[in-house]
């Protein structure tokens, strides 16, 4: 599972980065967006649930983590 | 220790001894042991001469109270022995061991302490006037329940002194009032009818409101402000955006085939004079599992502070709304928090076809997930009208949860299967508390600034000055500036200048032409929607 941040603003942030194209739009589900971040209260912070963008990759941890 | 006769301390056999002196015929008052002799009735009385029974009428009579006469003159130092009797009926008693019935009044100075039940055929009264403060003091007190057959008169306070106290009417407890601790009351989603004023300002059933206040979150709750058309026709696959009511979106999902025509209505409920009418001018019959439709209301997370979300305050918030709409059934009303991808879903249900009815669905308070403190969309309130199987396939979420499509929607009927079909809905308003209040009517001018934050249309043309000169031929410079300050610098439309001169902030637009003169079209817009 990639993701894992604090805040969900923190990863959409860092998805932003890696992907500048990406707009907050595109990672709300009832926004029309096609890419759910989540996160299920259990501790360990928000992942990507969901990444169905019809032409943009899912970025790795890595690139995650130094965005 | 139980006693026949008149008190206790006299026992019913009262003896009294005297010492002649020469002479004496009669004797009373206090005896040789200094006790005076008293006796209700002479017949109940004995008297002895030196240890002999004298014999009543001969030898004396008791004709005079408390007195024993008519003896013969006795000699010096004779004894008189008098044995008095107390009265008593032993028919006229109450048996303690099998009880029995008093005929007349009891008094009791004591308390009367009763195992048993205890049946009063006239009036049970207490002229104790002590207070009753708590569940165990007061003239009169029960550990028990208490059931009245008829009215009940307080002359002062009534206490319902649980938290969860609730006040039930009706024989099947059809109607309560119920007790939120530290909040408020609650009345089981009935109408209150005949209130002529709330806290002094009239008002009947929940659309006569007072101008000002800020307890509404929905803008444009009335659906009168209509800046970009009062009507647009063919909203269909592909349309999701702003058409008609400001504030207002639509959005679909998938590739639906309907179509519908939106507008602005003056079929409305009593007190308003607008409604949001969606027509389905294109039926969807067959509804895919990832298309849906709804119309939605974002709001700043700046604006959502008091909500406490995301802590232990967190506080519920309540909609209301009147709907008119042709296919009855089950509709779904969610808060999305878009900040944390979570929602919260409710049902209502439309019970009429056609037809105005008023609609309250309160949200608990959610204790996870802060909204940012910024000007994007971190809450969406959304009405579905359509939805396929991926957002109904699971169980509505009717708590605040992490987003899950297929808990979005459960049960949503589809409102555009039929081009009979319309769908209305105004007075709108989303407030703290776990009560819908009267609806917060606002002057058209209040209404239409909230809109310009995010939306603004110049009505007029405007030019701008131009100068002439040498070397470019003259240029010119022109610059609107917007009637309240934009959420985010905005899209702008009409404007005629060099793009590249144009300088687009939250407050106005400058622009700069050369060789012409600037100038912003009729109907030149700026767009800071959400």
């Amino acid at each position: 599972m990639v993701g894992y941040y604090t805040t969900p603003n923190q990863l959409r942030e860092k998805i932003k980065k890696v992907h500048s194209d990406l707009t907050d739009n595109d990672m709300n589900p009832m926004g029309g967006g096609t890419i759910t971040l989540q996160n299920n209260t259990d501790g360990k912070g928000d992942f990507i649930a969901k990444w169905e963008h019809p032409s943009l990759s899912m970025p790795t941890q890595s690139q995650l983590d130094s965005a | 220790m139980p006693y026949l006769g008149r008190e206790g301390q006299f026992g019913v056999r009262n003896r009294f001894q005297y010492l002649a002196s020469a002479g004496d015929t009669s004797f009373s008052g206090a005896d040789a042991n200094g006790i005076t002799m008293t006796f209700d009735d002479g017949l109940y009385v004995d008297v002895f001469l030196n240890g002999v029974k004298l014999k009543a009428g001969e030898d004396y009579n008791t004709n005079t109270a408390n007195t024993i006469a008519g003896i013969t003159a006795l000699d010096a130092n004779d004894e008189i022995e008098v044995i008095a009797y107390d009265a008593f009926s032993a028919a006229d008693t109450v048996s303690a061991a099998d009880g029995g019935t008093f005929s007349g009044n009891v008094a009791m100075s004591g308390t009367l302490s009763v195992t048993g039940a205890t049946t009063v055929t006239g009036i049970l009264k207490t002229d104790d006037t002590t207070e009753a403060t708590s569940t165990t003091d007061g003239s009169l007190q029960t550990d028990g329940g208490l059931s009245v057959a008829k009215d009940a008169v307080i002359g002062d306070d009534l206490k319902l002194l649980s938290d969860s106290s609730v006040v039930s009417l009706g024989a099947d407890s059809d109607v309560t009032i119920t007790h939120n601790a530290d909040k408020g009351i609650t009345l089981n989603s009935m109408d209150i009818s005949g209130v002529k004023s709330i806290n002094g300002t009239d008002s009947v059933g929940s659309r006569y409101g007072q101008i000002g206040g800020n307890r509404n979150y929905i803008i444009n709750g009335d659906t009168s402000i209509c800046q970009r058309a009062t009507s647009v026709a063919d909203i269909g696959n592909g349309d999701s955006g702003y058409h008609v009511q400001d504030r207002f979106k639509i959005t679909e999902q998938g590739a639906p085939e309907s179509v519908v025509t939106m507008s602005r209505a003056t079929d409305v409920p009593d007190g308003f004079q607008y409604s949001m009418k969606v027509d389905c001018t294109t039926a969807e019959s067959s509804v895919a599992a990832d298309e849906s439709w709804w119309i939605e209301q974002r709001i700043e997370g700046q604006d959502l502070y008091a909500w406490c979300k995301g802590t232990s305050a967190a506080r519920p918030v309540t909609l209301s709304f009147w709907v008119n709409a042709t296919k009855t059934g089950t509709n779904i009303v969610s808060l999305y928090d878009a900040d944390n991808t979570r929602h919260i879903t409710k049902s209502y249900t439309v019970n009429t076809t056609n037809t105005w009815e008023y609609k309250t669905i309160t949200y608990a308070g959610d204790t996870t997930g802060v909204f940012d403190r910024n000007n994007g969309a971190s809450l969406q309130i959304i009405w579905w009208l359509m939805a396929g199987s991926n957002f109904t396939s699971g169980t509505l979420a009717t708590s605040w949860a992490s987003y899950t499509a297929a808990n979005a929607a459960v049960g949503q009927v589809n409102n555009l299967d039929n081009t009979s079909n319309n769908f209305h809905i105004t007075g709108i308003q989303l407030e703290l508390g776990e009560t819908a209040t009267v609806f917060q009517n606002e002057s058209y001018g209040e209404n239409l600034a909230k809109c310009q934050r995010y939306f603004y249309k110049g009505e007029d043309l405007v030019y701008g000055t131009h100068h002439y000169g040498s070397g470019d031929g003259g240029a010119g410079y022109a610059v609107v500036w917007f009637p309240v300050t934009m959420r985010a610098d905005p899209t702008v439309t009409g404007v005629n200048s060099n793009s590249t001169a144009q300088q687009v902030s939250k407050d106005k637009i400058d622009c700069y032409r050369v060789g012409n003169y600037p100038s912003f079209d009729a109907g030149h817009t700026a767009d800071a929607e959400l």
